[in-house]
């Protein structure tokens, strides 16, 4: 069965590219412009075993959606990986406190993301 | 004490009061004596001293007289100053005025220009991400295509492969028919050679029967004219018996013809026979059943060099159908790049609309001459620590570290 994966952005090149990577790879994505279309998504029933978000958008930004998906006991473990502009230490350390999985800085290459996915994604 | 003793007391007290009064008048005395003479010499000091007051007071008269006039100077170049400085801050202000107007007018101008370019950097921003969308689209289908591509190639492998099997398998009944084919003209022949033998033998045999029935009808013939000749020397009684000899007669010739149309038929026959069972044809059959074996050899040859060089273009357009999807995945990364354009260019648009903000306070503040215009530099300062700041969180970073935090890698799992 294949994996599904939300993806989180603001940005319609953004969802675009992770999204056409992903399924070229074989992956089932899903997407969500911000934190709270991802948020209703997931209260509604789509259950990703991946979340990738952006850290800055409208509405609901990463961090604050990080920390609503952790207070969600269905999601308590769902590995969530940010794709985010933001670089510096005390952001990461503030994203690693709310329960995030890892951080990643964009741009990032196809293949790089792949193999990330693949390190939190067992079976992927 | 009782009141009978008062008197005496009254008495020593008034005693001691006077004993008293004495030595205080004496004190007085002294003490003014002594006050006297300390004021005399203080009068001396006091005259002395009011002598060098006086001729300070008189150099100090002479100063003032010199300052009182100096200051009249001053006065009067105060006011020549004043009025020159009023002049000058009228022309200053009315210069301020003008140097604000003109401030104020190239404000605008800026926001008309800052307006202008901001539209067409949003309509840079719009068009390249509908470039990106555009390229991600075009290159899915491509790496589709190329899926296809790989897919009809594996499929057609799969069909070459049971093709060749099925030549094969084909091949190989062939061969067991020509195996069988080419023993066929031995076997035939061994057959044939029983069946002439045992036709040959049967014909012969009926042969000899002919002949015994063509003799037998040669004494029949013989024996029927005997009984004619003997019937006619009977006269009349011999009639019957003629005929009979006569009807005799007949038949043993016909018998004879009989028997001699048999003979001719069972060597027709055997002819004929000979002539169908002729080994040659089938000979020029198995020769060309093995011509055609030796063609389809030759075809199955061709057949596996065919699929031999399929599986290796399959291979190469395979190897090459994996660079170009993993090209394909680095290149939809690449895209991203757009992303991370639109969001400086954010940036730059935010730190420009402060800094206009603040050009904005300007013309005002010149007119007003006052501590707001000192105060603009260091509000635009902030404005760009701000915006640096801003920039540092956002700073690129190569993969594997290299970025401007102590060389925080760009992908980082917790």
């Amino acid at each position: 069965m294949t994996k599904l994966i939300l993806v989180v952005d603001d940005s319609a090149t953004m969802v675009m590219s992770v999204r056409n990577n992903l399924e070229i790879a074989g992956f089932t994505v899903e997407t969500a412009s911000d934190g709270v279309q991802a948020m209703t998504k997931l209260k509604g029933g789509t259950k990703p075993d991946l979340i990738i978000t952006d850290i800055n958008m409208p509405n609901m930004g990463g961090m604050e959606l990080i920390k609503n998906v952790r207070a969600l006991p269905a999601f308590r473990f769902t590995p969530i990986l940010t794709l985010t502009t933001e670089s510096q230490a005390d952001k990461r350390q503030e994203g690693k406190k709310l329960g995030a999985t890892g951080w990643l800085v964009k741009p990032v290459g196809g293949g790089d993301l792949l193999k990330i996915i693949k390190q939190v994604l067992p079976g992927a | 004490m009782a009141i009978d003793q008062l008197p005496a007391g009254i008495f020593a007290a008034t005693s001691h009061v006077g004993i008293i009064g004495y030595a205080a008048a004496m004190m007085v005395g002294v003490l003014a004596w002594r006050t006297r003479t300390r004021r005399h010499a203080e009068i001396q000091q006091y005259r002395a001293a009011q002598a060098i007051v006086d001729t300070e007071l008189a150099e100090r008269l002479d100063e003032l007289k010199h300052s009182a006039a100096e200051n009249i100077r001053l006065r009067a170049e105060l006011a020549d100053a004043r009025r020159q400085r009023s002049d000058d801050t009228q022309h200053q202000v009315a210069l301020a005025q003008s140097t604000s107007a003109q401030t104020a007018r190239l404000m605008a101008g800026n926001r008309v220009l800052d307006g202008a370019i901001g539209e067409q950097v949003r309509v840079v921003v719009s068009d390249s991400e509908a470039a990106a969308m555009t390229l991600i689209t075009q290159v899915r289908v491509l790496n589709d295509t190329a899926a296809s591509l790989l897919g009809c190639l594996g499929k057609s492998d799969e069909s070459f492969t049971q093709m060749h099997r099925s030549i094969d398998e084909t091949v190989a009944s062939l061969a067991t028919v020509i195996n069988f084919v080419d023993r066929l003209p031995e076997l035939i022949r061994s057959d044939v050679e029983l069946v002439h033998a045992a036709a040959s033998k049967e014909v012969d045999d009926l042969g000899g029967l002919v002949k015994i029935i063509v003799d037998i009808s040669r004494q029949t013939t013989m024996l029927a004219v005997n009984a004619a000749i003997l019937a006619a020397h009977a006269g009349d009684a011999g009639i019957g018996f003629a005929i009979i000899a006569d009807e005799v007669r007949q038949l043993s010739v016909r018998s004879s013809e009989a028997a001699t149309r048999i003979e001719q038929g069972l060597v027709a026959a055997k002819g004929a026979m000979l002539d169908g069972l002729e080994v040659c044809h089938i000979d020029e059959q198995v020769a060309e059943a093995r011509t055609l074996m030796s063609v389809i050899h030759d075809l199955q040859g061709n057949y596996v060099e065919v699929q031999r060089y399929y599986g290796s273009l399959f291979g190469v357009v395979s190897e090459h159908n994996r660079e170009l999807a993993s090209g394909i995945s680095e290149l939809l990364g690449n895209v991203q790049y757009q992303d991370v354009v639109r969001q400086r260019i954010e940036r730059v648009e935010s730190a420009v609309e402060r800094r206009n903000e603040i050009f904005g306070l300007l013309p005002q503040a010149v007119a007003d001459v006052g501590d707001d215009l000192f105060r603009l530099p260091d509000q635009l300062e902030e404005v760009r620590e701000d915006y640096v700041r801003g920039e540092r969180q956002h700073a690129t970073v190569v993969s594997g570290g290299g970025g401007n935090d102590k060389d925080l890698p760009k992908f980082e799992l917790f």
